[in-house]
């Protein structure tokens, strides 16, 4: 399949705790074409995390292969998964993962500092960036002075200023209430509709996995 | 902008930053001390020339010895000259500015410190007046004394109130001997001794000899202590050098102790600064998981962390330093005062901000290695689950 942005071939993982293995993921094969929005659901432990941290590198899997737009993300080095990562990926947590001491601007300009652009374009990059997720009246505020709602979609403005190809968003609503999660989905499509962002959501919330193109369910290390 | 995250982070802990620096501007300080202490100590010993001995008394420094040895000791084969001096003690004023001031036979002690220069109109109005004296040009300026004026000390070996008029104001032509000093007649204040004293006048701290041959200095010093084995004050002489360097109360051995004791100090500083990033890094371990989730490589994350670490050693270094001018006032008073001719000058290395600071940066570089290499090794997926 080569059209396809992320490829996972026969993929296997597991965890070793006390030096008993836990499997985690069992030969998943899974392609997820450019532009396309795809939420992943599945109880809890079954591997939903794992794979997405699979993808952005955070960790190389056992077994099979991970390419990302061709790329062969576990034979990078680290140095060369960060760099490549700063680029290629945004990543969107559920417990939003701002830095406490910088503001909503500054939270959102941390990538744009690995690059050679200078302090003006940075600013301009962070401010596009806010204005998209609706709070460019929010530029100073810090984490704490923000919603919820709002830290997370901070959160997503600091995943796409970098303008990558692929969100990997996990569980981004997990900590929301029902409107501030409509919200974000809204963002999450609008994203994946007007930029053509490829977005790969992990959630428990069936609804909002209706808004994406794709839903895969995840049970046991298995896709079914 | 990363300057700024440091800076911030600096400030999360406000009790814990301001503890560690105040923890390391106080070690520096007293590394500042201990620093001169050593270093006035060798500018003192090293600055004389070699041809002059002292006899002291064989006991210490702080026994006497009768002025008439004086006519014993210039017979000894190969002593040129001889002069002799004893410590004034005694307090200026409110007894914070501190000098040196000695009770010299002002004729032969002028001229066997030809470093001691006077003009001839100076020294003539000196030697004339047995109630005046000299002071040193830098010592002068300091106090802003000029010839004329009245100088009023309160005696403490030679007890009761003194006035003496300045005559003169030397320079010295040797960049190691202090312009600091204050030099009276000796018979000026031996005078109300017999009067007042009897059985401790006509004594002196030590007598300055020189030799005809310097290279014969063991030979003289040998030659003149015999002469007075077993009399009632058996004598010790040495080089000038080895006269300061071997005191007896604060011999080399504990100079080279304190300066030791100044580099372990720094040891100490190294520990409560990693020990404040171990804490420091260990908490912030979700944080530098995130940020390597954005792409921070070990070189940023080492540039807030080793930045941290050495703010933090920086800013208590400078504090350190900045301590340690008005600290050195007192403490200097101290030494001055209380080991009188072993510090006769106490005064702050020029190149101690300089060498602070190096040090400062170095104690901070070295603290974030540990931290630095914990927050590297750890995982992402592992730092990530802290939270989640
Ligand atoms: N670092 C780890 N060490 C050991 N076991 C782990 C580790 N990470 C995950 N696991 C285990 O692997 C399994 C899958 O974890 P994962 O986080 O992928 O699940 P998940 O589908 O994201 O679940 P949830 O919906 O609760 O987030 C779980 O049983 C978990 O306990
Ligand atoms: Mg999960």
């Amino acid at each position: 399949m080569a059209t396809s942005i992320i490829d996972i071939q026969k993929v296997s993982h597991s965890y070793f705790r006390d030096d008993i293995e836990i499997p985690v993921l069992k030969q998943l094969t899974l392609n997820i074409e450019p532009a396309s929005f795809v939420a992943l659901l599945g109880p809890s432990g079954s591997g939903k995390t794992t794979i997405l941290n699979l993808m952005a590198g955070f960790d190389r899997p056992m077994h099979g292969r991970i390419s990302i737009n061709q790329i062969n993300v576990s034979q990078l080095s680290e140095r060369q998964l960060a760099r490549w990562r700063a680029k290629a990926i945004g990543f969107i947590f559920q417990f939003y993962n701002l830095i406490p001491v910088l503001t909503a601007a500054e939270n959102v300009e941390l990538p744009l500092l690995l690059t050679s652009l200078s302090r003006a374009q940075r600013a301009k990059h962070v401010a596009t960036a806010l204005r998209l997720v609706g709070l460019g009246d929010r530029m100073t505020h810090y984490p704490r002075q923000l919603s919820g709602g709002q830290e997370q979609r901070v959160a997503i403005a600091r995943a796409i200023v970098m303008d990558p190809a692929i969100l990997l968003a996990d569980e981004p609503t997990g900590n929301l209430d029902s409107e501030a999660a409509e919200e974000i989905m809204i963002l999450l499509q609008r994203l994946n509709a007007e930029q053509g962002k490829t977005i790969v959501l992990v959630t428990h919330d069936l609804e909002a996995a209706q808004r994406a193109t794709t839903i895969c369910k995840l049970q046991k290390g298995r896709l079914v | 902008m990363l300057l700024r995250y440091v800076i911030r982070n600096l400030a999360r802990h406000p009790l814990r930053a301001t503890l560690t620096i105040l923890a390391m501007s106080i070690i520096i300080l007293a590394f500042g001390l201990l620093r001169t202490t050593v270093a006035s100590w060798y500018a003192d010993s090293l600055g004389t020339p070699p041809d002059r001995l002292r006899t002291r008394h064989a006991v210490s420094i702080s026994f006497q010895l009768p002025v008439i040895y004086q006519q014993r000791i210039a017979s000894v084969p190969g002593v040129a000259g001889i002069s002799y001096a004893n410590w004034f003690g005694g307090r200026w004023k409110d007894g914070k500015a501190f000098f040196p001031r000695y009770a010299v036979e002002p004729v032969s002690y002028l001229e066997l410190h030809p470093e001691i220069q006077l003009s001839p109109s100076q020294r003539e109005a000196f030697l004339r007046d047995r109630r005046a004296c000299i002071v040193g040009r830098k010592l002068a300026d300091k106090l802003g004394w000029d010839v004329g004026d009245i100088v009023r000390l309160q005696g403490s070996l030679y007890p009761g109130d003194w006035e003496f008029t300045i005559r003169g104001i030397y320079s010295t032509t040797s960049p190691t001997t202090d312009e600091g000093s204050l030099y009276l007649h000796w018979v000026a204040i031996d005078e109300q001794r017999r009067i007042e004293d009897r059985d401790r006048a006509g004594t002196v701290g030590w007598f300055v000899i020189r030799m005809a041959n310097p290279e014969q200095a063991a030979q003289i010093s040998e030659a003149i202590d015999r002469t007075f084995t077993n009399s009632m004050a058996e004598t010790r002489t040495e080089t000038e050098q080895a006269f300061r360097a071997n005191m007896a109360t604060m011999s080399g051995a504990v100079i080279r102790a304190i300066e030791i004791m100044s580099f372990l100090i720094l040891g100490i500083s190294l520990l409560i600064v990693a020990n404040a990033m171990a804490m420091t890094v260990r908490e912030r371990h979700h944080e530098y998981g995130i940020l390597k989730t954005l792409g921070f490589r070990a070189s940023h994350l080492g540039f807030l962390i080793f930045g941290e670490s050495v703010c933090l050693a920086l800013f208590g270094g400078i504090l350190g330093v900045v301590l340690t001018y008005p600290a050195s006032k007192g403490f200097g008073m101290f030494l001055t005062s209380n080991f009188g001719g072993f510090f006769a000058t106490f005064e702050l290395p020029v190149q101690l901000p300089v060498l602070v600071i190096l040090i400062s940066v170095g104690i901070g570089l070295l603290g974030a290695v540990i931290p630095f290499f914990l927050c590297l090794r750890s995982r992402i997926r592992d730092e990530l689950r802290h939270v989640g």
